[in-house]
């Protein structure tokens, strides 16, 4: 999605926003939980992230890509939250109920829980950029040059990294 | 486990993800959160809300600094108090946390200069000071940058700076054998790594 905020009204600003949080907030908490294993900091975390996007709009900024931008606000958000509470290796406890698929009967969503906490506490292992390539592509289905553009590197580069935080998760499985 | 197995043992995590209600009555915040910061005030340092009054007192507290320097400048331990201390209250009253980032980094990189020059002293402790604030000023950066005060870019160089002349601290300090030190760099070096590899 291309949007060019400058010069746009507010109400326009407010309905590009709720636009992008209709997409992207569900994707966007579940990866910023997915770092930071505290689904109250996740959700403070999203929060602030569609604030800093709304600020961006209303001083007019060019987004070309809201996603990526998002998500980008989203790893300084993280890094900001990791120095405030001085805990940089949070390990995943638990995943909320709130957040496990509905509509399973109570076996598969054990089965689903048990599965999901066991790859996500080896994914916890993994350096913060590896996790975050893995997470925006398998997991929320971001394009490669998305990925590049969120981590700064090239589109080659990106997917080495992929590649090789596939291989370094296989050690951790 | 293969590849293509963890591959699907990944993707299987999209099942999982925030309920609708939920992500309602997050918006409700964000949205809450959006009035809040259009009703907020520019905000104004402590320091100058009774403008007049602290100016003087500001300005005063500098001119007896000042005095103090010059009378102490050819006395190196009050000298060096005296250089930490008009620091310390520059970075205070600097407008912004940019702008107290980069005063403390350009005052650890004079430093560090003063110090390769007269090396036996690294380890001494002010050097280590001088590293520890500037670490302290860039780690309250907002990485994204703020609005009308700094960009991503400005931090990213700053950061980029810092770690430079980290690299050479340790050089240093491993020619000194200041081993605390040098520990201290290292947990410095890995913190200025990691901001930026968030870029």
């Amino acid at each position: 999605m291309h949007i060019t905020a400058s010069g746009m009204e507010e109400t326009d600003n407010k309905i590009a926003l709720e636009k992008a949080y209709e997409l992207y907030s569900g994707t966007i908490l579940r990866f910023i939980f997915f770092k930071v294993s505290d689904y109250a900091a996740a959700e403070d975390i999203t929060a602030q992230a569609f604030v800093k996007l709304w600020q961006k709009m209303s001083r007019g900024e060019e987004i070309r890509n809201e996603r990526a931008l998002l998500y980008t606000i989203a790893r300084g958000l993280v890094v900001d939250h990791y120095r405030k509470s001085q805990n940089k290796n949070m390990s995943l406890d638990q995943i909320p109920e709130s957040m496990l698929p509905s509509g399973e009967n109570l076996q598969e969503i054990a089965e689903t829980k048990y599965q999901s906490e066991h790859i996500l506490q080896a994914m916890s292992k993994l350096r913060d950029e590896d996790r975050d390539a893995l997470n925006m592509y398998y997991i929320d289905e971001l394009s490669i040059p998305e990925i590049s553009a969120i981590l700064n590197k090239s589109e080659n580069a990106t997917r080495v990294v992929i590649h090789r935080a596939l291989k370094k998760l296989r050690e951790y499985v | 486990m293969n590849e293509e197995e963890i591959i699907e043992q990944i993707k299987k995590l999209k099942k999982l993800g925030p309920k609708q209600p939920e992500l309602s009555l997050l918006k409700k915040e964000v949205f809450a959160r959006i009035e809040a910061a259009k009703k907020e005030k520019p905000q104004q340092s402590p320091y100058f809300i009774y403008w007049p009054f602290s100016h003087l007192i500001l300005s005063g507290a500098i001119a007896a600094l000042l005095l103090f320097a010059l009378s102490a400048a050819f006395y190196e331990p009050l000298n060096t108090q005296v250089r930490y201390s008009v620091n310390q209250i520059r970075i205070m009253a600097a407008g912004n946390q940019y702008r107290k980032a980069e005063l403390a980094l350009n005052f650890a990189e004079g430093e560090f200069e003063r110090f390769s020059k007269n090396p036996s002293r690294v380890g001494s402790g002010e050097l280590e000071k001088a590293t520890a604030i500037t670490n302290e000023e860039l780690g309250k950066l907002n990485l994204t940058g703020e609005a009308g005060k700094y960009t991503t870019e400005e931090c990213k160089k700053l950061y980029l700076k810092f770690d430079t002349m980290l690299h050479e601290l340790a050089d240093l300090a491993k020619k000194e054998n200041a081993q605390a030190f040098l520990r201290q760099i290292e947990e410095y070096e890995k913190i200025a790594d990691q901001k930026l590899n968030m870029y």
